[in-house]
């Protein structure tokens, strides 16, 4: 009678899931690592906002200083010293920039990309007492500044180079990285060895399971097999199965007869 | 065969906890570092600024002694910058001329006696403060030094501003880990297990004609491979003998046609997934989507900015809703496997639609198609799970489905702010499409057709309507406790509680945080508790205790004051829907079998969603007129009454209908 024999599978259960595992948890921790580094560079663009806010306010008072002596912006000599000032002496200052209640810019130092949009924050501004932008290059803080009626004028705006954020948080970016390939490599020997442990006697049920299944149309009968992770459905199933394929062989060999 | 995930998932759930704090706790000391010399950065800038101020004052030849008004403008700079403690300005010999007030500063004879003694300019250690000194310099010679003080611990304080960021992080990796476990052990445990025992049965029977799945998992799918060859062997031996002109085995069923028919079995957790992907997809815009639908801003329409803002949302719920019942209705004519897939494809191509609306016109025309898809999912996949659930575990199934769509809602959510910051709208909203897509694909992939089990109905009409809302024991369930429920999930939760919280001066992100537990706690508490449901009888019991206790959470704002007040109604909220929305559907299907089977299952629960939904557009509207017409403490306490007196309704009408069988029958 013909055999059928097949080569068992190489890879043992505790790989195939262990490696699995090893990546969910893997993807998880680097999830974490990605949303821990999300909120790490906020803090320190805002620690930087806040800095930049500094030297904003400085400006703004040399001008509003100026205003309530009738020195408008464009005739205001310290304004011009001030803004050079404060983009020599500020790291990662981009541009500050000084504009009129119509979006016209008054002074400037610095490489300001043109059409921003700050005549529409400055007019929805409302009661702030400043507002925060972008561009593609800089992140901006605005503070508006008044004249001795309190009423607002214009706005002092500052860029700040958004690429030195990036350079600043580059190293950040690869400690984390470090990091999470230490805990997936520690992880991921942990995990092998983990599920190894935990299905050792599955392993062993099915290891059995598939002998008595290896060659079920031998006509060879199988041991009695002790399936209990897989239940006793299983094990009966499987017995079931070679039973009822050595009765299709034997029914087989039974038609050639009844038809002669 | 429940101990071996059970330890797979304690494994991974110890691994994971492990490697979670490892990497917070190794980020944090790097953020440390880095952190902490920003935050000094900023306060060497905030001194040279000051002592511009100074030395100009100097400049005028006003005495470096004789400063007035000096201790105001030091408020003044604090006021402007909370992050400072204290500023001190010392003369040359390092005695204290100006400050703020040291009065709330830890130990500061200390800090006097430090000063004293710090004649370096830059950073030193004070008792609890970085101390930042830098001289004032006047015509050559040092007059003085100015010190600002920053608490020492700058970066635990940064990161307790962060804590509960890093808590969100936490539970959405721990979320997105769980379902991906759950899935790799259903697809190499349960399913093959459960595909064995039908395959076996069929053996037993004679029956050779189906073949097993392929496996890619090598867990007990591993037998299918030397099962397939023996059925495929037997088989094609057969069509040899019948070739032969010989008859097949008497007894016996074979596949004499070579069909190659695979055995496919229906478990929950093949839709679970595709449903977590699917929500989690569309709630990645969750966070942004009032900023992105700003963009389509357009005066001309006649309408104020927020009405603007919140028409695409409404019209999403709108027709989120309408879509339920008609989509229950085609789902029960075409099958689950079919609806969900082409729900899943309409939602992929609203999504991919909304990354290019160009207007607020085609804004509303996409997110209504995304709407329809959705709502056909959700109804979809409700149906899949009373259909292929056990009637013994219809309960844990349907705490399943509210857990997987709490866990897709807060995970999607939580990083799609994070994602549109780097990606932008456009992107992040193609990656939803792209999700949405795969689980479509899922779904037709892995899901068995239900050939001969769809219904011979025609579209939905006003009589499935009539039929349900006749029958005494629906009409109970969804007025006197399903409706309520909602009344106070989008009254409550949704629309007092940010209020409420604003009021106590709270931000945005802190009420998402509160509002974040009602979720987190139907995740945890409600398959727990439908497990406990399913075991014992009588479910109702578990829709009444969710009604109390549902009541007696709106009502805890009254003693407990404050913020923790309005944290603890939420999880008392989320762990009463958790106790008793998931049997809500179960008892529908236990008591009112008859109607169901007129209506359809898909139909039936179309209808309930959307009639249950009556309660999400009253609760706002009933909690915004009782917050006016009393105060916030008012309208908690009402509501809490309302649930209380629906709930006692709801118990003593089911223990009526229970002592008057003969009454049961519908209408």
């Amino acid at each position: 009678m013909l055999g059928l024999k097949l080569p068992r599978p190489n890879v043992p259960l505790w790989v195939r899931l262990g490696v699995p595992i090893s990546m969910i948890i893997a993807l998880a921790i680097a999830l974490i690592s990605f949303l821990n580094h999300s909120n790490y560079e906020k803090t320190y663009r805002q620690l930087n906002v806040s800095r930049i806010t500094v030297v904003a306010r400085d400006l703004r008072q040399a001008i509003e200083v100026g205003l309530n002596v009738g020195l408008a912006p464009t005739n205001n000599t310290q304004l011009d010293k001030a803004l050079a000032a404060a983009k020599d002496h500020t790291e990662g200052l981009r541009f500050a920039v000084v504009i009129d209640a119509q979006g016209k810019r008054l002074v400037e130092v610095g490489g300001a990309a043109p059409n921003q949009g700050w005549l529409k924050r400055l007019e929805g501004i409302g009661e702030e007492s400043s507002w925060l932008g972008e561009d593609a290059d800089t992140y901006q803080v605005g503070l508006p500044y008044r004249n001795s009626f309190g009423i607002t004028v214009g706005a002092v705006i500052l860029g700040y180079d958004k690429a030195a954020i990036d350079r600043a948080t580059a190293g950040t970016r690869l400690t984390l990285f470090a990091n999470w390939l230490a805990a997936a490599v520690l992880l991921t020997v942990l995990t092998l060895l983990g599920v190894w442990w935990i299905t050792r006697p599955l392993e062993s049920e099915l290891a059995q399971a598939e002998g008595a299944l290896a060659d079920p149309l031998s006509g060879a009968s199988i041991p009695p097999l002790q399936l209990p992770l897989l239940g006793p459905q299983i094990e009966r199933g499987i017995s079931d199965f070679v039973r009822q394929s050595h009765a299709v062989q034997a029914a087989m060999a039974e038609v050639p007869k009844r038809s002669q | 065969m429940k101990r071996l995930p059970r330890q797979l998932i304690l494994l991974t759930a110890m691994l994971l906890a492990v490697a979670a704090v490892f990497v917070s706790v190794r980020g944090a000391q790097h953020f440390e570092e880095s952190l902490t010399a920003q935050a000094l950065a900023v306060e060497r800038t905030i001194a040279r600024s000051m002592i511009d101020v100074i030395q100009k004052a100097l400049l005028h030849d006003i005495p470096f002694d004789g400063l007035v008004g000096a201790e105001g403008y030091l408020e003044a700079v604090k006021r402007d910058n909370p992050g400072i403690e204290y500023i001190v300005v010392s003369d040359a010999d390092g005695r204290v001329r100006y400050s703020t007030d040291l009065g709330k500063v830890a130990d500061p004879d200390l800090l006097q006696r430090s000063i004293a003694q710090l004649k370096a300019e830059g950073t030193a250690r004070v008792g609890k403060y970085f101390d930042t000194s830098t001289p004032i310099v006047h015509k050559g010679s040092t007059v003085g030094r100015l010190h600002l003080g920053e608490r020492a611990n700058i970066v635990e304080q940064l990161l307790r501003d962060i804590a509960f960021d890093i808590v969100t992080v936490l539970v959405v990796a721990t979320l997105v880990a769980f379902e991906l476990v759950r899935l790799l052990l259903a697809a190499s445990f349960s399913t093959p297990l459960r595909a064995l025992q039908d395959f076996f049965a069929r053996i037993a029977a004679g029956d050779f004609r189906l073949s097993l799945g392929r496996d890619f998992f090598g867990g007990i799918g591993r037998l299918n491979r030397p099962l397939n060859a023996a059925v495929a062997e037997i088989n094609s031996r057969v069509r040899s003998l019948t070739m032969s002109g010989r008859p097949p085995p008497a007894g016996f069923a074979f596949d004499t046609r070579d069909e190659r028919e695979t055995l496919r079995v229906n478990s929950v957790e093949n839709i679970r997934w595709p449903f977590f992907l699917l929500i989690f997809s569309e709630s990645l815009s969750l966070s942004f989507f009032p900023i992105f639908v700003g963009q389509f801003y357009d005066p001309s329409f006649g309408l104020p900015r927020h009405v603007m803002i919140g028409l695409p949302i409404a019209l999403f719920m709108l027709i989120w809703a309408v879509a339920m019942p008609v989509a229950g209705a085609w789902c029960d004519r075409i099958g689950y496997r079919r609806a969900f897939g082409t729900g899943a494809a309409i939602t992929t191509i609203g999504l991919i639609l909304t990354a290019y609306a160009g207007s607020m016109l085609e804004l509303l025309l996409w997110r209504s198609l995304t709407a329809v898809g959705y709502g056909i999912v959700y109804v979809t996949t409700q149906t899949y799970i009373t259909l292929n659930m056990p009637t013994s575990e219809r309960t844990r199934g349907m705490a399943l489905f509210m857990a997987s769509f709490f866990a897709g809602s807060l995970s999607g959510a939580a990083i799609g702010g994070i994602l549109v910051d780097r990606l932008g709208f456009s992107m992040t909203f193609l990656l939803s499409g792209v999700l949405s897509a795969t689980a479509a694909l899922y779904v037709l992939r892995f899901l068995r057709r239900e050939d001969g089990k769809l219904m011979q109905k025609r579209g939905l009409g006003v009589a499935d309507f009539k039929l349900l809302l006749r029958n005494k024991q629906f009409a109970v369930i969804t007025f006197l406790s399903a409706v309520p429920a909602k009344v106070a999930l989008a009254g409550f939760l949704y629309y007092s509680v940010p209020l409420y919280l604003k009021g106590l001066g709270h931000n945005q992100s802190i009420t998402g945080r509160v509002m974040m537990a009602y979720g987190l706690a139907i995740i945890l508490v409600g398959p727990l508790v439908a497990r406990l449901a399913d075991r014992m009888q009588g479910r109702w019991r578990f829709v009444m205790v969710g009604g109390y206790i549902g009541a007696i959470a709106m009502a805890i704002p009254l003693f407990v004051g404050d913020t923790l007040g309005a944290a603890l109604a939420v999880v008392g909220l989320g762990i009463a829907h958790a106790v008793s929305v998931s049997p809500q559907f179960t008892l529908i299907g236990d008591r009112c079998t008859d109607a169901i089977e007129k209506v359809g299952q898909a139909t039936t629960v179309g209808i309930f969603r959307l009639v249950e939904r009556v309660g999400n557009i009253t609760g706002p509207i009933l909690l915004g007129a009782m917050i006016a017409l009393m105060d916030f403490m008012g309208a908690f306490v009402t509501l809490a009454l309302f649930t209380f007196v629906s709930t006692t309704a709801f118990t003593l009408l089911l223990l009526w209908f229970d002592r008057k069988p003969a009454e049961l029958k519908p209408a």
